[in-house]
């Protein structure tokens, strides 16, 4: 009888200092589960077909079958899509635990300017998030139809100015990249364009491809593709693009439209997720996106990659945030 | 002619396996609630990460065809939908399973298939650069009028009292208005956290055709072992199934037609194209009172309509980037991510891996009858099971299927709690298809309208109203809702005479 | 005949007042723009409803009332409630095989007890585990996970 409940609180004790030992080497061995991660559009578009890309290196071995990166666990993309990205992250920053095994994509200026635009319906800002690394920058072009009176920005512009509210440009929603690109175009020319948001940014580049709207903002991967129908008039970034070396910036036509636009895509944690975890995924996570295959593969598709580490990208966060809050200060909602 | 070169590569032993096992996965796929055509593709394309780019695009290709198939089965057999695109198939398919004719129902639906399919390809292979002109020309004034002539037929897929079919089609209308305002961004008639996002038509499918199988499967489960209600199952052999199928030209004409015109018009989906065809099959048909109890017509039309749809729903994704479907919308994802960008090159540069991606799918067509066929031949075991089971088969392929549309619980939640009121509404004479065809056509009816209006401005009749696409489509409305009104006024004139007697 | 006709009526009213709050809620809003479609499609469902009222009370209609056995169905919908609010905390596949259990044994047309068990059980078990291997391991779906699995 003794014996028995002494081996009973033996096993308790040893399960116990089991048990805690586990919790110890969770963080030294993280990742030992895979990483799901939450894109908040639908499977297929833009964000989750990159976001598929650059993570699919994190679940495989090297030659001699050595985990490369994260311990060879894999991520795995959980799509949940809704309202312009607001119901993943929303769910996201309400449901998921900071244990670093839920991280989710951020799209910035989306999700910036949707905490800005509806404060109290919108449960997420940067400040009760992580970044982690950013994978790619998609910058907002100006495009027409190749069949367009339109052959420069001058020419929509001066147009523009004769018919106010006449210039119908199409963008992939509301206060996305494209959306902001709009509103800095019009106060930065002086000018009064009517922007239309559709369902997406191929429902966008439709518009101006079957002549709907007289010209559009979409993200230059996509217009990219489909440049032989259309006439690209200028580029919402600081640089030209390695994809359309021809197409001038913004600042070089003295236009004052800078690169607070440009879609960036990227991973973030939940804040209050344990530091040395966020370390982990900090330092290899930028490695993954610039592995050979990641790389070829986001060529391939015509999406341009740019990999920033977490500095780098908290400091383009609050860039973002202070500026865009100055931006869309008279188009708060729901307060 | 350039087309024909390419069979080789289709049935080199590596391509041709992997099309055989995408078809009969597709098979199964779409068979299971849940998991439509778009979903099926989106999650095997993680698959094709490690393909060559053929390879990879055979699979998506196949797993597409056979999907859209495979969801008659579900339908047939058990009365649900296995996507959107399968609901006017279980409208005539399913009586005919209970009248004991499963297995002729689902010949028909894979020969009318088959039929639909090719027809389609063989669109996309000729004539492609006129389709795609034409699929630009659809703005939100033409998708907006095509939506009002969908919701023009709510009123003839109801079965039963005519007022009731509309009522129930309007109140799906409002239902998608749930959640987010699609162009504004207004967030309405959100009463609680699982309606953020808006009730998803995919789970409302479910809901709405599920549980109340469920509900009646546990009502008449009697206390005996009680299977399944069938009348005793019919065997019919293929061939004759074959010559009758084939000797309905008419419904396989419309079919095809509509199918293939619908499948074109980019975002209009064929969630649509298998009602519209049915509707037109059973206005021109010559005995409409047969349609919803058991007439082969009605499958035919809806599943070679809905099969007609995948080709031509390639045209503006291989020429434009444009998907013409939900599920060419992913596919798209999958064309890029193996280097293939839509436009000229893909028949120039990329000319092979195309072409034997064309190929694959008219190949593909031929080997989805054949397995379906011989899937036909197996669906006796389904009227084997025994009530309880089934049901509890039907509430496990729900749940699951739900879920994994967007990862919801809430979406489970919403599916459950539709479904338990459209199983009361339909004791009192609401049924359940106007019902899904308002909640799929309401987002595309108000999204266009708004955009419309915005791109318009001013002069929103003059924009509305212009272009000879937009007054084909409203005479064509105008008819449709003629033809009712008229084949109603008849309905009870025949009535009174009768009572009369 | 008297009793079909009241009851016909009662549902008729019942939809015009389920019609009239949807009308409610879809026309006084304050953002009449945003609520302009379902302040539209609202109306028109009143009107229908207003019209199916009409003709119930003329006595248009033909009966189109079917019953329902509410007391074999209630079990179900209470059983399918309650695991959808379970999935959470217990996960995907514990709170499946547990509704199928449930649902299998309650309806089981089975005499005796011990086989009627045995057969739900594993009804639960074969059917969770055909979930398992397709979502979980075929198609690689994220399932919530709690308890056991």
């Amino acid at each position: 009888m003794m014996s028995k409940s002494r081996a009973l609180t033996k096993s308790l004790v040893a399960a116990v200092v089991g048990l805690s030992f586990c919790a110890g080497a969770a963080i030294a061995e993280y990742p030992d589960r895979p990483i799901t991660v939450v894109v908040s559009y639908g499977a297929g578009g833009a964000t989750d077909f990159q976001a598929r890309i650059v993570t699919m290196m994190s679940g495989m071995e090297d030659k001699d079958g050595k985990p490369v990166y994260l311990n060879g666990q894999p991520m795995v993309i959980v799509n949940r899509p809704g309202a312009g990205g607001q119901v993943g992250w929303n769910k996201y920053v309400e449901q998921a635990k900071p244990d670093g095994y839920e991280l989710a994509a951020y799209n910035v200026p989306h999700f910036i300017a949707q905490s800005i635009v509806f404060p109290k319906k919108v449960k997420y800002n940067i400040d009760n998030l992580e970044p982690i690394a950013n994978w790619g920058a998609d910058p907002a072009v100006l495009i027409v139809n190749k069949d367009s009176p339109f052959n420069s920005v001058q020419d929509l512009v001066d147009y523009a100015k004769a018919n106010p509210e006449k210039v119908t440009v199409s963008g992939a929603g509301l206060y996305v990249g494209h959306h902001i690109a709009d509103l800095q175009l019009d106060k930065a020319a002086g000018i009064k364009t009517k922007y239309v948001p559709s369902g997406g940014g191929v429902k966008a580049l439709q518009f101006v491809l079957g002549g709907q709207t007289m010209a559009g903002f979409n993200n230059l991967s996509d217009a990219y593709r489909s440049r032989d129908r259309l006439k690209i008039l200028a580029i919402a970034d600081l640089e030209r693009n390695e994809f359309l070396p021809d197409v001038p910036t913004f600042k070089e036509l003295g236009i004052d439209v800078d690169d607070s636009s440009v879609n960036f895509r990227g991973i973030m944690a939940l804040k209050g997720t344990p530091e040395p975890v966020i370390q982990v995924l900090a330092d290899k996570v930028p490695a993954m996106f610039k592995d050979k295959k990641v790389v070829a593969k986001m060529q391939e598709g015509g999406s341009p990659s740019r990999v920033m580490t977490r500095e780098q990208v908290q400091k383009m966060w609050k860039e973002r945030q202070a500026y865009l809050a100055d931006l869309l200060k008279d188009l708060r909602k729901d307060e | 002619m350039e087309f024909i070169h390419y069979f080789g590569e289709v049935f080199a032993p590596a391509n041709f396996l992997i099309l055989v096992f995408g078809t009969i996965g597709g098979l199964l796929l779409g068979a299971t609630p849940g998991l439509s055509p778009t979903m099926a593709v989106a999650l095997l394309i993680p698959f094709t990460f490690q393909m060559d780019p053929a390879a990879s695009l055979i699979m998506l290709g196949a797993v597409y065809t056979a999907t859209v198939a495979g969801g008659a089965v579900s339908g047939i057999l058990v009365n649900i939908p296995g996507a959107p695109a399968n609901i006017a198939t279980i409208l005539d398919g399913h009586p005919m399973a209970k009248k004991g004719r499963a297995t002729e129902a689902l010949h028909y639906c894979f020969i009318s298939s088959f039929i639909g399919g090719v027809i389609g390809v063989l669109l996309l292979i000729f004539f492609t650069p006129p389709l795609a002109e034409l699929a630009l020309r659809f703005g939100p004034a033409e998708l907006f009028w095509i939506a009002i002539f969908g919701v023009t037929i709510i009123a003839s897929i109801g079965g039963g009292s005519v007022v009731k079919g509309l009522i129930a089609g309007a109140v799906g209308l409002w239902l998608s208005t749930i959640g987010y305002n699609p162009v504004l961004g207004e967030e309405r008639f959100v009463f609680t956290d699982h309606l953020a996002g808006g009730i998803h038509v995919i789970a409302a499918l479910i809901g709405l055709f599920a549980i109340p199988e469920v509900l009646t499967l546990v009502g008449g489960a009697a206390t005996s072992r009680s299977k399944v209600e069938y009348a005793e199952l019919s065997t019919h052999s293929v061939w004759r199934s074959f010559a009758y199928n084939i000797s309905r030209v008419k419904a396989l004409t419309i079919g095809s037609v509509v199918g293939s015109f619908i499948g074109v018009i980019p975002g209009a989906g064929g969630q649509i194209a298998g009602l519209v065809a049915y509707d037109q099959t059973k206005k021109m048909s010559r005995d409409p009172s047969a349609f919803g109890k058991g007439e082969p017509d009605g499958v035919i039309a809806a599943e070679s309509a809905n099969n007609a749809m995948v080709g031509p729903s390639l045209v503006p994704l291989l020429t434009l980037g444009i998907p013409g479907s939900p599920t060419a919308a992913v596919l798209l994802g999958g064309l890029l991510i193996n280097g293939l960008f839509p436009g000229p090159d893909l028949f120039t540069v990329h000319a092979k891996v195309t072409w034997t991606f064309i190929d694959s799918l008219l190949v593909g067509q031929l080997l989805m009858m054949i397995f379906g066929l011989m899937i036909a031949r197996y669906s006796v075991f389904v009227t084997r099971v025994p009530k309880h089971t089934m049901a509890a088969a039907v509430i496990v392929l729900a749940v699951f299927g739900t879920y994994s549309v967007q990862n919801s619980v809430s979406d489970v939640m919403v599916m459950l709690v539709l479904g338990t009121l459209m199983y009361f509404a339909s004791r009192i004479g609401f049924s359940a298809a106007p019902l899904v065809l308002g909640l799929i056509l309401g987002q595309l009816t108000e999204t266009n309208f708004l955009q419309g209006r915005m791109i318009a401005g001013d002069d929103a009749w003059g924009y509305f109203f212009a272009g000879p696409i937009n007054k084909i489509v409203i005479v064509m409305c105008v008819l449709s809702v003629a033809y009712s009104v008229y084949s109603e006024r008849g309905q009870i004139r025949r009535r009174r005479a009768q009572e009369a007697t | 005949m008297r009793i079909v006709f009241g009851r016909r009526l009662a549902v008729a009213l019942l939809v015009v007042l389920v019609a009239g709050l949807l009308f409610k809620v879809s026309y006084f809003q304050e953002n009449l723009e945003a609520y302009l479609f379902p302040a539209v499609v609202a109306a028109t469902v009143l009107c229908l409803s207003l019209l199916s009222l009409a003709r119930e009370a003329f006595d248009l209609c033909i009966d189109d009332f079917q019953p329902f056995p509410i007391g074999r169905q209630w079990p179900v919908i209470v059983i399918m409630i309650g695991g959808v609010l379970l999935i959470d905390t217990l996960g995907m596949y514990s709170t499946t095989f547990l509704v199928l259990l449930l649902v299998g044994y309650w309806y089981s047309p089975e005499e005796a007890l011990r086989r009627r068990l045995v057969q739900s059980v594993s009804m639960a078990a074969g059917f969770s585990l055909a979930m398992y291997v397709l979502f979980s391991i075929l198609l690689n779906v994220q399932v919530p996970r709690g308890f056991l699995i």
